[in-house]
């Protein structure tokens, strides 16, 4: 067996399989900062299965593209503009749009 | 039930490397996703999208439900149990909420892939946050429960107090 003194993490070593009883009382603070946190993402998960317009209730296709997004094509961004090879190409086709 | 410490080791083995698997492998979903939203090179912007649904479909979501599948032996055939520590608690609630947005997901994903498969289509409609947004999101989720893996916070719930209780009475009757 390891020697305690000589390892100051031995507490832990079997922490895989052994939970510290020590924090048997009360809620800790994490938890209720952790909890509040994780409510709100499953609320706001909720809203967008309710609320969204794609399949399965909102979460497939255009959920977080927006209307002209997901059907439509990008304004500033055609295909010529993806064919011509280079940032500068692109800028000067969204300058002309300007 | 508590698990021969061979097997524990296995399927703690086995829940490490998926769990860690997963978070590698969405890392690359967020970098075929920005190349996506911002790649010149149109035919690149095309494989990204196209190489997004094999990535999620053959190795995230395997990952995922076998992360889930060992999480829950591993919490279970240990003193942990599933729902006596808070951490495990959250873990697991974590890993639920991932498997279950990634599986509905998956429509989104061959949606765009199929997009990017017609040469015909305009690349316009493939320049969509979506992919950053979520992978990001999954990204967070999952440092989330990696922390909480590692830390293994102090606090047990009601439920885990009351056993803790049980045992206790039956070992000093």
């Amino acid at each position: 067996m390891a020697d305690p003194a000589r390892n100051p993490d031995s507490s832990r070593d079997n922490a895989d399989v052994e939970p510290d009883h020590r924090s048997a009382t009360g809620t800790p603070r994490w938890v209720k900062a952790f909890g509040i946190i994780l409510a709100v993402l499953v609320l706001l998960f909720i809203v967008v299965l309710l609320f969204g317009d794609g399949p399965l209730g909102g979460h497939g296709p255009g959920r977080h593209t927006g209307a002209s997004n997901a059907g439509g094509q990008d304004p500033l961004v055609s295909r010529q503009t993806l064919d011509e090879p280079g940032l500068l190409a692109a800028m000067n086709r969204r300058s002309d749009l300007l | 039930v508590t698990m021969a410490p061979r097997l524990r080791k296995f399927v703690l083995t086995m829940h490490v490397a998926a769990s860690v698997g997963w978070l590698g492998a969405v890392v690359v979903f967020l970098a075929l996703a920005v190349i996506g939203v911002t790649g010149q090179d149109a035919q690149l912007v095309r494989a990204a999208y196209l190489a997004a649904e094999p990535v999620t479909g053959f190795v995230i979501v395997p990952l995922a439900l076998v992360s889930l599948v060992t999480g829950v032996f591993q919490s279970l055939g240990t003193q942990w149990g599933l729902f006596r520590h808070y951490w495990v608690l959250f873990k697991l609630l974590l890993n639920v909420i991932a498997t279950i947005v990634l599986l509905m997901y998956m429509e989104t994903v061959r949606y765009f892939a199929d997009i990017a498969a017609e040469s015909s289509t305009d690349l316009g409609q493939l320049r969509s946050p979506t992919f950053v947004f979520h992978s990001s999101g999954a990204l967070l989720l999952l440092l989330a429960a990696t922390v909480l893996a590692v830390y293994k916070p102090r606090g047990m719930t009601r439920y885990g107090r009351r056993k803790q209780h049980e045992q206790r009475t039956v070992l000093v009757p």
